[in-house]
């Protein structure tokens, strides 16, 4: 873990002036709407002992400005995944780094793991404070949907970038596969990050629990309650689980194997 | 003299292409010139030692040491100079060292910046800034700086002026004076390696054509020209000839050339010889097939 931590470091520290300063203002706005995020949904829940519509309110306002935490952290991860690819033709300039130095790599891909839950972090917290919000207060169920569609966007967001970082980087020769990967990406964040997708959200969570005729729609809006409560603190850590798994222990083991090791 | 480098049967198959059956070995003090076409397998084949490419089968031993087993202990003492820069381009040399410095427990800042000065490499530009030679300088200037026993670089010479290039060969040259150290490098400019190689190991289609000391060039081959009507039932003898209307140049087995070929149609080939005769020889089978095929 010790040369991970070196290797987060050393990327850190090689990246451009611009980038920095670029990346810098990135994450403090994020950590900056992360705190906002948090300070609001506090408010909230002072607002909701003793108003609780108009807590209920300002807290669906809140959830909705939520993704942009989750989704512009991450995105940081995304970003300079994505550079990189498309600049080097599918190689990335940071594992050129890497390959000299003395390291494993191992190291590299928990470097890499490291790296996304740095990212994640204002994401993560910010979606821990939701929910311990919906837990405490009991919210209603449209605050527990938005909770609970938040909660997977950030496992989807959390997954698809641990396999792109993890198992795609080494299994897959074509760099297709991660383009693909990282359009999709690109796309969910925008839709999820837009005020109007989140008003779509809104309408169809709102259509699936009116119409019990779709059941889809409907099972689909108990799942989003469902991970809008306490179920939703399991996902996150398994979410995480699965992402260290996928990222870290899965390449790793194959490498072992690969290399005739145990 | 201890080996430094080993490699033995060494196999790596992608589609396509295969890395077959590969053995050769590097000794302490020595140069070796690893040539072949583009695509004939050196790049892959410096990533394996590397570990950045795994191979499908066979061995590699690196300052006696397995090469994965102890990849930690033994990329510390390798210094590797890629053909294409690992540089950020926003960024500075000055970055990418403060990053690069914090691996190596032998890192040598002295030495660093003396290089730069000498290769007038400014420390605070921006990579985008630099010459793809400048490049090339600012990555051994960093491979040199943490004091390696081996040098692993790839076509190190590709980018390079000339005077630049006699610079990087004179410090190759001096890396090696101690005996203790050597350099394994790939490249396509053979004069290069007519310079300074000791050791040259051709690497054709994945395969090894020949891994021998450049004296014993001189003793195993022989260059032999002459008019057409001398080739008459002796082409089978050629490794690689190349004929024109009225005359003909060709590599062959020096023992062969002397039971064939009068003293003064045999001279003494050089790596460039025997790089375009092997490889020649073997496309020009190949070409001579296609167009009985039409």
């Amino acid at each position: 873990m010790k040369r991970a931590k070196l290797l987060l470091k050393a990327s850190r520290t090689m990246i451009g002036d611009s980038n920095s300063i670029a990346l810098g203002l990135f994450t403090a706005i994020v950590w900056v709407f992360a705190a906002f995020a948090i300070g609001f949904i506090t408010y909230c829940m002072t607002l909701y002992k003793t108003d609780p519509k108009l807590g209920q309110h300002l807290a669906i306002g809140m959830i909705e400005f939520s993704p942009m935490v989750i989704g512009y952290g991450m995105a940081r991860s995304f970003y300079t995944g994505f550079i990189e690819v498309r600049k080097n033709s599918g190689k990335s300039s940071f594992m050129n780094f890497a390959m000299q130095l003395p390291v494993t790599k191992e190291d590299v891909i928990k470097a890499q793991f490291l790296d996304l839950l740095r990212c994640a972090l204002p994401g993560f917290l910010v979606l821990c404070y939701t929910l311990v919000f919906t837990v405490i207060y009991k919210a209603d169920k449209i605050i527990l949907m938005y909770s609970g569609a938040l909660v997977l966007f950030f496992n989807i967001l959390f997954l698809l970038i641990c396999l792109d970082k993890g198992i795609f980087t080494y299994i897959f020769i074509s760099s297709k596969v991660r383009e693909i990967i990282y359009i999709s990406f690109a796309l969910l964040s925008i839709f999820v990050i837009s005020n109007n997708a989140q008003q779509k959200i809104q309408n169809f969570v709102a259509l699936g629990a009116a119409n019990s005729n779709l059941k889809i729609l409907s099972v689909f809006s108990s799942f989003l309650v469902f991970l809008g409560g306490e179920a939703g603190f399991i996902s996150l850590l398994l979410t995480v689980l699965i992402g260290w798994y996928l990222s870290c222990h899965l390449p790793a083991k194959i490498f072992r194997l690969k290399e005739g090791r145990k | 003299m201890d080996t430094i480098l080993q490699i033995s049967h060494l196999t790596k198959a992608f589609n396509g292409f295969k890395i077959d059956d590969i053995s050769f070995s590097l000794e302490k003090g020595c140069i070796m010139g690893f040539v072949g076409e583009n695509g004939a397998g050196k790049t892959t084949t410096i990533k394996m030692l590397l570990n950045a490419v795994e191979k499908t089968s066979g061995e590699i031993q690196i300052f006696g040491l397995d090469h994965t087993a102890h990849e930690v202990e033994i990329k510390e003492r390798i210094g590797y100079v890629p053909s294409d820069d690992y540089f950020t381009a926003n960024s500075t040399l000055d970055r990418h060292v403060k990053a690069l410095k914090i691996f190596y427990k032998e890192w040598d800042d002295t030495l660093f910046k003396a290089l730069c000065t000498s290769w007038k490499l400014p420390l605070s530009q921006k990579i985008y800034e630099y010459s793809k030679g400048m490049k090339t300088k600012a990555m051994l200037a960093i491979a040199l700086a943490h004091k390696p026993d081996l040098l692993i670089l790839d076509e190190p010479t590709a980018g390079l002026d000339p005077v630049a290039r006699i610079e990087v060969l004179d410090i190759l040259r001096d890396f090696v004076a101690n005996g203790e150290r050597a350099v394994f490098f790939s490249t396509h400019i053979t004069t290069d390696l007519d310079k300074i190689a000791d050791y040259i190991t051709l690497i054709h289609e994945g395969r090894i054509k020949e891994s021998l000391p450049i004296d014993e060039i001189e003793e195993k081959y022989a260059l032999v020209d002459g008019g057409i009507e001398d080739l008459k039932g002796k082409e089978e003898e050629f490794l690689g000839l190349r004929k024109g209307q009225v005359k003909f140049e060709g590599l062959i087995l020096r023992e062969k050339a002397q039971k064939c070929f009068k003293e003064n149609q045999i001279r003494v080939p050089n790596i460039e010889n025997l790089l375009v005769y092997t490889i020649w020889g073997e496309k020009d089978e190949k070409s001579q097939a296609i167009i009985k095929s039409l």
